[in-house]
């Protein structure tokens, strides 16, 4: 079983936050601030890197927590990218990014 | 009952204003509940109510209240509601479970017995920042049911399989003894 792309909305509501409050705080405005976070929650839309950044500030959660859907398809997209890579290096040597491109393609490490 | 580990749940009771929805996970515990009102065609617009939250959400197994237990008292809508709510999970490949009242409140209180009122209070203890201050109001002869009732109860139904198999989330009131079978949850 994957993630759920994010877990803003249990999040939110562990605070006792309501979706215009959140809004307000990351500085939305507009009469649906408050359905621009329901968006976010409800996985049609997803946030940009300054909005992530915001609710991790929020929530006082990770973001690779609040996000785990979405960081593990990144984790999986790397994964197939790294064995490309390997791949297109054939024999050339350089030992950090060998090192590096073989991590990635044993496992990812946790955060 | 169960043959196989769930490891996303949603569940859905029925009430006659609509429906009530949570999401569990085994390991993060609870993820989304909440009530939904529904007006109009009921059946047909809760059914694709419950398969819109299945295509977000995912889950591998559906819990639903059982409605043919002796002595139940359901509508005519919400047996019919409920035969299509198990062909539906037949039809996206999907566990149902059902799950009694008595077993429901074994589970959560401990003993077979008690009322509405009693199981919101005990669901609310195990997540005291996310329930602590939505517990429904009681009920008086005259009012009708709060709508937050329906989100307290999803949220007893799943969790009374999630603990059967995990013994998560949240912390047993005292007096009940974790078991990885429901009907043999027991006050100690």
């Amino acid at each position: 079983m994957s993630s759920l792309p994010n877990y803003l909305l249990i999040a939110r509501k562990r605070l006792a936050l309501t979706q215009e409050e959140v809004a307000f705080l990351l500085g939305f405005s507009g009469e649906s601030k408050g359905g621009r976070v329901s968006r976010y929650e409800n996985f049609t839309h997803e946030p940009d890197l300054q909005i992530a950044l915001g609710f991790e500030r929020i929530y006082a959660t990770p973001a690779h927590e609040l996000f785990a859907g979405i960081r593990e398809e990144m984790d999986q997209r790397i994964l197939a990218r790294a064995k490309v890579l390997r791949h297109r290096l054939g024999n050339e040597s350089n030992p950090g990014r060998d090192e590096l491109v073989n991590d990635l393609i044993a496992g990812i490490p946790e955060l | 009952m169960m043959t196989s580990q769930h490891n996303r749940i949603l569940a859905t009771p029925y009430s006659a204003h609509g429906l009530g929805y949570a999401v569990l996970e085994k390991t993060r515990g609870l993820i989304v509940f909440g009530n939904r009102r529904i007006r109009g065609n009921k059946n047909a617009v809760a059914l694709a109510q419950v398969e819109s939250w299945i295509k977000r959400y995912q889950p591998d197994v559906i819990v639903l209240p059982k409605v043919n237990t002796p002595g139940a008292r359901h509508s005519v809508r919400i047996r019919r509601l409920h035969r299509s709510m198990l062909a539906l999970a037949k039809r996206k490949g999907m566990n149902a479970v059902e799950v009694a009242p008595s077993t429901l409140k074994t589970c959560i209180l401990g003993r077979p017995v008690g009322t509405k009122q009693q199981l919101f209070e005990a669901i609310a203890q195990r997540f005291p920042a996310e329930l602590g201050s939505r517990i429904p109001r009681p009920r008086k002869l005259w009012t009708s049911e709060d709508s937050r009732a329906g989100a307290f109860e999803a949220i007893a139904l799943g969790l009374s399989v999630l603990e059967s198999q995990y013994g998560l989330p949240g912390e047993l009131p005292q007096g009940v003894t974790r078991d990885r079978h429901l009907t043999r949850a027991v006050a100690r």
